[in-house]
């Protein structure tokens, strides 16, 4: 598959809350993390519609982990973000950095 | 314990039912409320309506319209043969005719047969209201199981027949 996957700004922002919980990213960790950083509660339909489709693209895999009594013996499901995601992801983030590049945007420390 | 069953029920027909267990188990890891619980179900069905499920829904839709125009000859036969009164042939005309266009949508369909079906009995309804064509909002709501069980049966006789 070539060419690079230009991401929506949700896409990003999942992909980055996966790479921050690290081998926890699972919904409800993902959830929290982007809740917590981005003071924005993601609606449950909306954030498992973009993991699907992050991972139908190929952006990010999934595996099950273990039921727990907790989930009502449903297991997890984790989430980590391939090597063509990193580079989608990679690719969104130097686009914001080149257009921020020289700007001197408010609240924010570097521009 | 009983809603979460019934919402990955209902999720298991949008996806596969090992991410419907996933996402439930979020849900009830969270602890959210009966309230929030639905509203999840509920936006997933709706972020689920891809397009793909609204252009097989629109072609069961007007299948149905094709099919009764393809099988209304047949009426006055069976009324003239005396097979059955009238109002027995329209409903065996509508059974055969919903029978019809869910084997289809259980085709069209791989993974979400039942988004569709819905889809079409939400238009059916909608035709109801407007008195269009006689099409009543009863029929089309009892045609729901039919509908779905027909699209289910032949969407499991595909993949078998694919593996």
């Amino acid at each position: 598959m070539g060419g690079v996957q230009y991401l929506g700004e949700f896409e990003q922002i999942v992909l980055l809350a996966i790479l921050r919980m690290g081998d926890d990213a699972y919904g409800v960790t993902i959830g929290a993390e982007i809740r917590q950083q981005t003071a924005r509660a993601p609606a449950a339909g909306a954030l498992y519609t973009t993991l699907d489709r992050l991972e139908e693209k190929g952006l990010v895999s999934s595996a099950m982990g273990d039921p727990t009594p907790q989930r009502g013996g449903r297991a997890k499901r984790f989430f980590k973000v391939t090597s063509t995601g990193m580079q989608a992801l990679t690719q969104g983030l130097r686009s914001y950095q080149n257009l921020t590049r020289g700007l001197q945007l408010p609240g924010l420390e570097h521009a | 314990m009983r809603n979460h069953n019934i919402g990955e029920w209902i999720l298991g027909q949008l996806m596969t039912p090992e991410r419907a267990a996933a996402m439930v188990g979020d849900l009830k890891q969270n602890g959210v409320g009966p309230l929030e619980f639905w509203m999840a179900i509920g936006s997933s069905v709706l972020h689920a309506i891809s397009a793909d499920v609204l252009v097989a829904a629109a072609k069961g839709f007007f299948l149905q319209f094709l099919l009764a125009l393809l099988l209304t000859p047949v009426m006055p036969f069976m009324f003239l043969l005396r097979f059955a009164s009238w109002p027995w042939v329209s409903a065996l005309l509508i059974l055969g005719i919903q029978v019809l266009t869910g084997i289809w949508l259980g085709r069209q369909t791989d993974r979400r047969p039942l988004l569709a079906c819905m889809i079409v009995v939400v238009a059916d309804c909608v035709l109801g209201l407007l008195r269009f064509n006689n099409a009543s909002i009863n029929m089309s709501i009892w045609s729901i199981p039919l509908l779905a069980t027909t699209a289910a049966i032949s969407r499991r006789h595909r993949r078998k027949s694919i593996a």
